[in-house]
């Protein structure tokens, strides 16, 4: 029953994001949502520019280690795609990614939870703790932006029990809890 | 008589003021040093506050002032201070600095009326405000003591027209006396002989005595309220402390000294510790984890010299501190372990099942009082027990204190617990309570010197409940310690299997391999306890959910969870850590990770904390170890040794163990 709410969500995701790309930069509302604010301030442009750090982890991918980026988007839709092209290409000497190979299928804003909807393709070849150190980097990037209070990953739609076989993706990230 | 007289005088003040209301609303009367002072425009109140006279504040407060007509500037010097107020002005400037007031000074009958409290406070002068008489008290501040400690300007003595009056309050929490309201102005103060009830408006009252004699009479005054806290005379001081008030009123000096000796500390048996002392005392007490500790704080008290002497050649744990108790300066470095208990709080939550003081609640919460004051004035002492006189243990304790080096904790746990070990293994627990002792060390110290506190622990070998019982020789400690616990649950996941093989090694192993034989090995380690229940989640190459293993641990109700892990990712990566997710895993993850970084010898990735499934979903204290890299060379090799591989499972059992009898 969740996965087919999933599925339907997602149909329906896709569709307004096909019908927000010919009304250029309106804002996404979810449909039926209280409390959904505008996620993007007004603008005038068609495209939007603005900073945003980005987490990798250091050579021994003990800690985190942020580079400030600039973000580049006309839809908001594409702004959180364009955030996962800089989660995978660090800039820096010395910085890594450990989402460099990452496969996804969709990344979207629904309410107040970002979806990313990940490959089953995808194999992850890294041991728990450095797992642990993704999903810091992941996380700490993507909360940045206020309107992304909570994350949940799905595979090919569905959602499961740790995506990369140790970190709980069954309950989505919540702002709070991300350490 | 006279206390009649005043009785009868409030009586008509009371009736007075709200006839006096509408007529002259603002009517003040003002007491300088004692004396009442009518001023020829009499002080008002304005925006709640105080405004007198300029001649008031020149005369009254000893102070100079200057007038600048053209400027409405008055400038008061005062010793090494100086304000200066404008007409109708708010901001004043004080030394220098702009200061905001309620009240700015405003002219009324063609003179200049300054805030009083404002530049009373700012000459360093006393104001105080009676409500009930409408009476504003304006005196030089006094210096006031309390067992040696300065607290003058804390602690405020007001000038009344017959005698000096001292906020009671801080004097009572000062010197570690119980207040506590019983209504809301009735004050109840016990100083362990006697309870007092003080109640502003009447005389002072005892309401309970220890003493047969029934209740004695005492140097009675009727209580005050000023500045809307509780006010009492100076002559009863004594009465109300019990203890020794030094007083200079001509150099404005207050010595209050109320000390209590702590005379000996004593072991009656394994289970019953007797603190003497020279007169009542009620401590402070609270308990710590890891070991488990009971820590009594016994507020204005020292250690005697009678009791210092009789220590004789007791070797202080402090190492380079000389024979000097009264010395209060000690240096960082001295032997950290061996103070961490006795100032340095671990910052976790006392155990709610025994009892905390609430008014300590915070300090053994947080830590945060004892982080202000790392080290005891005085060196720790370590009290001889009685049945340790010819074992080995107590100095093989000592022994690990001074040598371990780096490691937060005050004794390595492991070759402490090897006592116990030893012990515990071959007894039924009837018999472990029966023949092993309680308490494992006691300590204490002159722990502060401003104000005095005495500190006792008690370091316990398992968790006991306690109870003080407090009379007036001292102080009575009866432990009740609790069994064993006893099918102690213990559930060990071995990550990955069957079709989920893990992580890759650089060998062609595979983690799943590595994590079954650990937690084989470890199974088989923790099965020797017969206290340990031991349920692995999988016991050969199977795939299991991450949702069954947690299952097989709720659903079992276990105790406690341990998943095993190795690594992978870049070829130069290396090292040892340990997650645990919820705050109740937090104890476990430490202990755990010092054990299994001490065996793997690889660099420390430190404890973390992450949402891993096993760990997150799971209703027990759990951890997650990833042991080493199977990504690189060394690590790797290391991990495919079976004599590593034993030696992890049993540093893992060893932690396991250290958690149990420390923390559970």
């Amino acid at each position: 029953m969740k996965r087919m709410t999933i599925l339907v969500t997602i149909l329906i995701m896709s569709l307004s994001l096909a019908s927000c790309g010919t009304t250029g930069s309106q804002p996404d509302v979810s449909p039926g949502e209280t409390g959904t604010e505008t996620e993007q301030p007004p603008n005038e442009e068609a495209s939007e520019q603005e900073k945003v750090t980005v987490y990798y982890v250091n050579e021994q991918a003990t800690d985190l280690v942020g580079e400030e980026r600039d973000l580049e988007y006309e839809t908001p839709e594409q702004k959180y795609e364009e955030v996962m092209l800089l989660l995978q290409d660090p800039r820096e000497d010395g910085h890594y990614s450990l989402w460099e190979a990452f496969q996804y299928h969709t990344i979207t804003l629904q309410a107040n939870t970002l979806v990313i909807d990940a490959s089953g393709e995808n194999t992850y070849t890294f041991g728990g703790g450095i797992e642990a150190m993704a999903f810091d980097a992941f996380t700490r990037t993507f909360f940045q932006f206020p309107e992304v209070e909570q994350i949940q990953f799905t595979v090919d739609g569905e959602i499961v029990e740790a995506m990369m076989g140790h970190i709980d993706t069954r309950e989505p990230f919540v702002r709070e809890e991300s350490r | 008589m006279k206390r009649f007289l005043t009785a009868v005088w409030l009586l008509v003040m009371v009736f007075a003021i709200p006839g006096l209301a509408g007529a002259q609303d603002h009517s003040v009367s003002l007491v300088i040093e004692g004396e009442t002072v009518e001023p020829d425009v009499p002080p008002l109140i304005h925006n709640q506050r105080t405004l007198v006279p300029v001649r008031v504040v020149a005369e009254g407060l000893g102070a100079d002032v200057d007038w600048d007509g053209e400027t409405r500037t008055a400038t008061i010097t005062n010793d090494d201070t100086i304000l200066k107020l404008q007409l109708d002005n708010p901001v004043a400037e004080l030394n220098g600095q702009r200061v905001e007031m309620d009240a700015p000074p405003m002219i009324r009958n063609q003179r200049m009326l300054l805030p009083l409290r404002f530049v009373g406070e700012a000459m360093g002068i006393t104001v105080g405000w009676e409500d009930l008489t409408r009476t504003v008290y304006v005196n030089q501040t006094y210096t006031v003591t309390i067992n040696g400690e300065d607290v003058s300007g804390k602690v405020k003595i007001y000038q009344l027209k017959n005698e000096p009056y001292v906020e009671i309050e801080t004097i009572a929490g000062k010197l570690g006396l119980d207040t506590r309201y019983q209504e809301e102005n009735r004050m109840i103060l016990d100083n362990y002989s006697e309870n007092w009830e003080i109640t502003p408006g009447k005389p002072l009252k005892v309401t309970q005595s220890s003493e047969t004699t029934g209740l004695k009479s005492k140097k009675s005054g009727v209580v005050k309220q000023i500045d809307f806290k509780t006010v009492v005379p100076l002559r009863s001081l004594e009465d109300l402390t019990e203890g020794s008030v030094e007083t200079d009123l001509k150099k404005r000096e207050i010595h209050i000294e109320r000390l209590r000796n702590v005379e000996g500390i004593t072991v009656e048996d394994g289970v019953t510790v007797s603190i003497q002392t020279s007169a009542p005392v009620k401590p402070i007490d609270f308990t710590l984890v890891g070991p488990h500790r009971i820590v009594l704080d016994i507020p204005a008290s020292v250690l005697s010299e009678e009791f210092l002497d009789s220590l004789g050649e007791l070797e202080e744990l402090k190492t380079d501190s000389d024979n000097s108790d009264i010395e209060t300066g000690t240096k960082e470095e001295d032997s950290e372990q061996a103070n961490d208990e006795m100032d340095s709080e671990d910052p976790e939550e006392p155990d709610q099942s025994e009892q905390v003081e609430e008014n300590y609640e915070g300090q053994a919460g947080t830590g945060s009082t004892d982080e202000e004051d790392q080290k005891p004035a005085s060196g720790i002492f370590v009290l001889p027990l009685p049945w340790e006189e010819e074992g080995p243990s107590n100095t093989e304790v000592k022994d690990t204190d001074s040598s371990s080096e780096e490691d937060k904790d005050v004794v390595d746990p492991e070759v402490k617990e090897q006592g116990v070990h030893e012990i515990l293994d071959n007894l039924s627990p009837e018999e472990v309570i029966e023949k092993y002792p309680a308490i494992r060390e006691i300590r204490f110290s002159q722990f502060e010197e401003s104000p005095y506190i005495v500190r006792v622990v008690l370091e316990l070998n398992r968790k006991s409940n306690y109870q003080i019982v407090s009379d007036e020789n001292g102080l009575q400690i009866k432990l009740d310690p609790l069994p064993p616990k006893l099918g102690y649950l213990i559930v060990v996941d071995a990550g990955h299997g069957g079709k989920d093989p893990g992580a890759q090694g650089v060998s062609g192993n595979v983690e799943k391999d590595f994590n079954l034989d650990v937690a084989q090995r470890l199974v088989k380690l923790l099965k020797q306890y017969k206290e340990f229940q031991v349920v692995a989640t999988r016991q050969d190459d199977t795939f299991l959910t991450l949702d069954e293993r947690v299952q097989i641990a709720n659903d079992m109700n276990a105790d406690l969870f341990i998943s095993i892990h190795a690594n992978a990712y870049r070829p130069t990566s290396r090292g040892t850590e340990t997650y645990y997710y919820h705050q109740r895993s937090k104890n476990l993850a430490h202990v755990i990770h010092r054990h299994l970084l001490n065996a793997t010898g690889f660099p420390d990735r430190k404890v973390q904390t992450a949402p891993f499934y096993v760990i997150k979903h799971t209703d027990m204290p759990a951890v997650l170890t990833e042991t080493g890299f199977m990504t690189n060379q060394y690590e790797n090799q290391m991990m495919l040794k079976p004599e590593f591989r034993q030696k992890v499972a049993e540093s893992l059992a060893a932690g396991i163990r250290d958690y149990y009898l420390n923390y559970e």
